[in-house]
């Protein structure tokens, strides 16, 4: 017997001591809890983005014992379909056949006070939006993997989603914990950060009632708009319509809704360019604001004619205001063979200082990098490899033939108007640990001197005049500058050329005092109401936006 | 004393300090229990705060202040920033 004792004590150590601790010792992960999401609202933060504990109901077929009696009192509870509960445990497909998602703390425990055999309902953290679909696009939302999709969630997914910690113990029977083992290893989970973004709660939500009204206007099915601190690069409101609720991502059909178009649907802009054209040709001198020139009323490029509106006329004396004003395609074109230096052609120093601008100044064709999911960053042609460059680049210059997404037009803008700083759009204002610490996120800029600061100057007195003599509705007052451009793109046909009944509406404005303080841009897709896509649909919801910025956001009214 | 002696106090003596170990590990263990005790109270007491969060921010909703009974008793007033 000594010598048995022996063996197995003994010899046999390691053997029984593995054994033992594979039946004692459990590991458990411990879930770290997502960071939640903030807005600004009125000078203080409030959560837009929760997480709240519900219940998966799940039944395990080979312990439920009377089927149909457990499904009708189940599906008294959670309000479901008591057949397809029944169908789900008699296929027998699995031992965990989830029957319900998201049930409340109140059904959970009415599901178990009934104690049927095989049923149970497991804990986990869902996603929840206090006010409902607002800025969906922009958040984006949580899948059933726990995993961030679409706009910030998917963006800034890691920061958000924390570290998982682990227990490893020996435990009593029923799982406990036992606190005298030195082979105990607890790491605490790291849970994820707060964010906080720029987005202003009150601004978001006027900027989507009246995109909305303009929409339905202008009978339009979508749409998009965006308001931007011109001096900070920050988002104060972006939008996107059709939208859905992130909370029933889930019940969505047409993923597209998903996207948020603002940042991820580049399109050909139209005329707002012009108003990027004339700053490049103001910058580089080889134009004045009170410039006066010829303009024939058509150019022949690359065996390809460029004409105007019908409304602009036919040859005669324009002015750079003009140009604007009435969106002359032919003047833009002119601005541009100035930068070459030749009227009548768009030579090679015309394309080359014209991508300059465009690609190292204005930041065209380079994703922004804002905080958000699936970003695009638009197209600029080359400006010496492809075919009929002249014609590509003179369309360029009023927008067509190259694309950028209303986040980039803004951003553009907001570096012309402001004195000439380029800010990287951002929608993240700051990020608390969770460790309590928070770190504000401050103005990044990426270029200074995009144009010299007189030229600002003269852009942001030719946009007043673009929105005085179209004569908004109510008028603005004198003591705020409002400026802006509107632009009408001919949609590009996937088969070649353009539709010739297809136009999308841009507008891109700023508002302010002395200074710009908000730039807004607006898109609308294809208006099918008279007129020009730009001035007629897009126009009308910068004038409401403009006025709304005015009238409940401190705009700062001129000086003197 | 004799070796017979000797070896019961020294057995008697493991015998004590054996129980006095079983006596304090048990005590140890029994610590783990008050912990997972208090664990499960911090967990319901976070989940309470969560719940007031939400509770809280959803009362707070843009639509549901819109639809309050102060909200619709506002009447509206000349934007300073527009011209009449």
């Amino acid at each position: 017997m000594v010598g048995r004792l022996f063996y197995l004590q003994v010899i046999r150590h390691e053997h029984y001591r593995i054994a033992a601790l594979a039946d004692q010792q459990k590991e458990y992960a411990i879930a770290a809890e997502r960071g939640i999401i903030k807005v600004q609202d009125g000078g203080r933060q409030t959560p837009i983005v929760l997480n709240e504990k519900l219940y998966t109901l799940y039944a395990d077929p080979v312990y439920v014992k009377d089927v149909g009696d457990t499904a009708d009192k189940l599906a008294t509870i959670t309000k479901g379909d008591a057949k397809q509960y029944a169908s789900s445990i008699k296929s027998n497909s699995s031992r965990y056949v989830v029957l319900a998602k998201r049930l409340s703390e109140e059904q959970q425990g009415q599901v178990l006070a009934l104690k049927l055999p095989g049923v149970g309902a497991q804990a986990i953290n869902y996603r929840t939006y206090p006010q409902g679909s607002l800025a969906s696009q922009v958040l984006g939302f949580v899948n059933d993997e726990g995993k961030g999709s679409y706009g910030v969630e998917q963006a800034l997914n890691n920061d958000l989603a924390g570290r998982a910690g682990r227990l490893k113990a020996i435990t009593d029977v029923q799982g406990v914990p036992l606190a005298a083992s030195e082979d105990n290893v607890e790491i605490s989970p790291q849970n994820g950060d707060n964010v906080i973004l720029t987005i202003e709660l009150a601004m978001q939500r006027q900027l989507e009632s009246i995109m909305k009204a303009g929409l339905d206007k202008a009978k339009s099915g979508s749409g998009s708009a965006l308001i931007m601190d011109a001096n900070t690069g920050a988002v104060k409101a972006m939008a996107n319509l059709p939208t859905y609720n992130p909370a029933d991502f889930f019940n969505v059909t047409d993923q597209g809704v998903f996207n948020n178009a603002c940042v991820s649907s580049p399109l050909e802009v139209g005329s707002v360019m012009k108003v990027m054209t004339a700053a490049a040709a103001l910058d580089l001198a080889v134009i004045k604001p009170d410039t006066a020139f010829y303009d024939p009323g058509h150019w022949k490029l690359n065996d390809h004619e460029i004409t105007n509106i019908e409304e602009v006329g036919g040859p005669g004396t324009r002015t750079i205001p003009q140009v604007l004003d009435r969106s002359i395609n032919t003047g833009a074109a002119w601005m541009l063979m100035q930068m070459g230096g030749k009227t009548g052609s768009v030579n090679k120093q015309a394309r080359e200082r014209w991508y300059d601008y465009m690609v190292n100044r204005y930041q065209l064709s380079k994703p922004t990098g804002i905080e958000q999911g699936y970003e695009s960053g638009g197209t600029v042609p080359d400006p010496n490899e492809g075919f009929a460059l002249e014609l590509a680049y003179a369309n360029t210059s009023f927008g067509q033939a190259m694309t950028a997404t209303p986040l980039q037009m803004a951003a553009a803008l907001a570096s012309v108007v402001n004195g000439g700083t380029y800010y990287q759009p951002r929608l993240v204002d700051a990020v608390a640990k969770a460790d309590g610490q928070t770190k504000k996120i401050t103005p990044k800029v990426v270029k200074k001197g995009v144009v010299a600061g007189h030229v600002s100057d003269e852009v942001r007195q030719m946009m007043e005049f673009v929105v005085a003599n179209h004569r908004p509705q109510p008028p603005f007052a004198s003591q705020y500058s409002v400026g802006g451009k509107t632009g009408t793109a001919q949609i590009a046909n996937p088969s070649g050329g353009y539709y010739k009944d297809k136009y999308n509406g841009m507008y891109i404005g700023f508002v302010g005092g002395d200074r710009p303080q908000y730039v807004v841009v607006v898109r609308v897709n294809e208006p099918k109401i008279g007129g020009y896509a730009g001035s007629a649909a897009a126009q009308p919801i910068f004038w409401q936006l403009a006025h709304m910025l005015i009238n409940n956001f401190n705009v700062q009214p001129r000086s003197h | 004393m004799g070796p017979v002696s000797n070896t019961i106090i020294l057995l008697f003596l493991f015998a004590l300090i054996g129980l006095l170990y079983l006596t304090q590990v048990t005590k140890t263990n029994s610590f783990g229990y008050s912990i997972n005790e208090l664990r499960q109270q911090r967990s319901q007491l976070q989940d309470e705060k969560a719940d007031l969060e939400i509770a809280s921010a959803r009362l707070r909703s843009l639509d549901r202040v819109a639809q309050s009974e102060v909200a619709k008793s506002l009447v509206p007033t000349t934007p300073t920033g527009t011209v009449q």
